[in-house]
């Protein structure tokens, strides 16, 4: 049972961050709502007053700007948009891929995905291809505007960097290079992912010029591996395949995950290590 | 913390509605206690089964992690709105002719999911249909059948419109 509120339903985004510094504390904003009708429904978290932004125009559009080479994901935009956009299909496959697997498609409906970002919940898709993708995210008050990376956004398990009177109006992501290949990989015994794995390489000439490893579901935020993305570089895809196991346990080892219902440190551990090497010998055979 | 009450307008199974629910309503409450409309079912309210399945401008939605006044403006259609002039609506029809259903808690948001599917594939493959449909749970594991039971639906609407 959800104890009453205030409803709030301002037409344009300076109302509702008004409205947010009025109230400041309690207060909580409804997207699409999937994540937070389940915690208020817990009574893990309470509000005193729901702000509905749904009825502010513009927030549900996704927008490429050809000058930074990045796409713009409005804080409507839900996970069956992003599944569904041709430009998301062609320039950011990875993400599309990403948002095919996440939850069910009732779920894609309606969440969004700055909502799933805003609840840190750590068993989540997202992190890990944001983290490999280099996205931001923008964070408006009435009084201020700044430009967060994804890897500061995430403060610890459900903490955020947003502040009681910010809102997170944008996420950006620039776009990638043709020749680069990718792979999201997760392990999902149940209906939210253990683990998640994304990796992007990027070859020339034979070798590996360029790789990013992201790790998601095993931290309290996403993690990527230098080392692993160092180890790469140079490399022959030949070389890469010989060595896959033995690199994998480097991102294994840079995890961090927690024992929980999904399973224990060491078992994620290797569901990380299994993931990693697949994804990398995939990549290495030049699918992928 | 007072109730405050949210006047909404929608339209339910074709029909017109105009009322006032209070803020913090679920729109799964407001169906079945308001509405009279038991076809809905809860179950794990946490959008995970798919019992409380309900097309919201046509798309599948959850109706127990959403609130009522979010029914503004909104095109409702729930299990009690397939049947049509002629009768069942084929998938109804083809979940009794395949039996799509043992114990029938799951089927309203099944056949739901699978109008909502074919509404946007009119003719999966076996295989998009497992996919698609893996967003909803039958605990009598009958999910051969319901498989077998949208592919004959998508068969005979095919048919049909032809």
């Amino acid at each position: 049972m959800i104890t009453p509120f205030a409803l709030h339903q301002p037409r344009s985004l300076p109302d509702a961050l008004a409205l947010l510094s009025e109230h400041d504390g309690e207060t909580k904003i409804l997207a699409g709502g999937s994540e937070l009708l389940l915690l208020l429904k817990m009574g893990l978290i309470k509000a005193n007053h729901i702000i509905d932004i749904k009825k502010i125009p513009r927030l549900d559009r996704i927008d490429y700007d050809p000058q930074a080479g990045a796409i713009h994901i409005g804080p409507l935009v839900t996970h069956r948009t992003l599944e569904k956009s041709e430009l998301v299909q062609r320039d950011f496959p990875l993400l599309a891929e990403m948002e095919r697997d996440l939850a069910n498609v009732r779920i894609r409906n309606v969440g969004t995905l700055a909502g799933n970002l805003c609840f840190a919940e750590p068993h989540a898709d997202p992190a890990a291809v944001l983290a490999v993708y280099d996205a931001a995210v923008t964070l408006q008050s009435s009084e201020r505007e700044r430009r967060v990376a994804i890897k500061d956004f995430f403060m610890d398990y459900y903490e955020t960097a947003l502040e009681k009177n910010e809102m997170l109006t944008d996420i950006d992501i620039p776009k990638l290079p043709d020749n680069f290949r990718g792979s999201y990989l997760r392990f999902c015994p149940g209906e939210w992912p253990m683990v998640t794995v994304a990796l992007l390489t990027r070859w020339a000439d034979g070798a590996c010029a360029e790789a990013r490893l992201g790790l998601g579901c095993v931290g309290p935020r996403p993690i990527r591996v230098g080392e692993f993305e160092q180890a790469l570089r140079g490399k022959s895809g030949d070389e890469l395949a010989a060595k896959a196991d033995k690199l994998a346990g480097i991102a294994a080892q840079s995890s961090d995950p927690l024992a929980d219902l999904w399973g224990s440190v060491e078992y994620k551990r290797q569901i990380v290590k299994n993931l990693v090497r697949d994804g990398l010998r995939s990549q290495c055979d030049g699918r992928g | 913390m007072s109730e405050e009450l949210v006047p909404i307008r929608f339209y339910v199974n074709g029909e017109q509605h105009e009322t006032q629910v209070k803020a913090h309503d679920l729109m799964i409450d407001f169906l079945r206690e308001r509405l009279g409309l038991t076809g809905t079912k809860r179950s794990c309210d946490m959008e995970v089964c798919g019992t409380c399945t309900v097309l919201l401008d046509g798309k599948a939605v959850s109706s127990c992690s959403l609130f009522a006044f979010e029914l503004d403006g909104k095109n409702l259609t729930t299990i009690e709105g397939l049947e049509g002039p002629d009768g069942l609506h084929p998938l109804q029809k083809a979940f009794i002719r395949c039996g799509g259903f043992q114990c029938g808690f799951c089927t309203p948001g099944m056949i739901l999911l699978a109008k909502s599917l074919l509404m946007e594939n009119p003719d999966p493959t076996r295989e998009q249909v497992c996919e698609y449909m893996d967003a909803n749970i039958c605990r009598c594991t009958g999910y051969q059948m319901i498989v077998e039971s949208i592919l004959h639906a998508a068969k005979e609407m095919q048919a049909a419109n032809r």
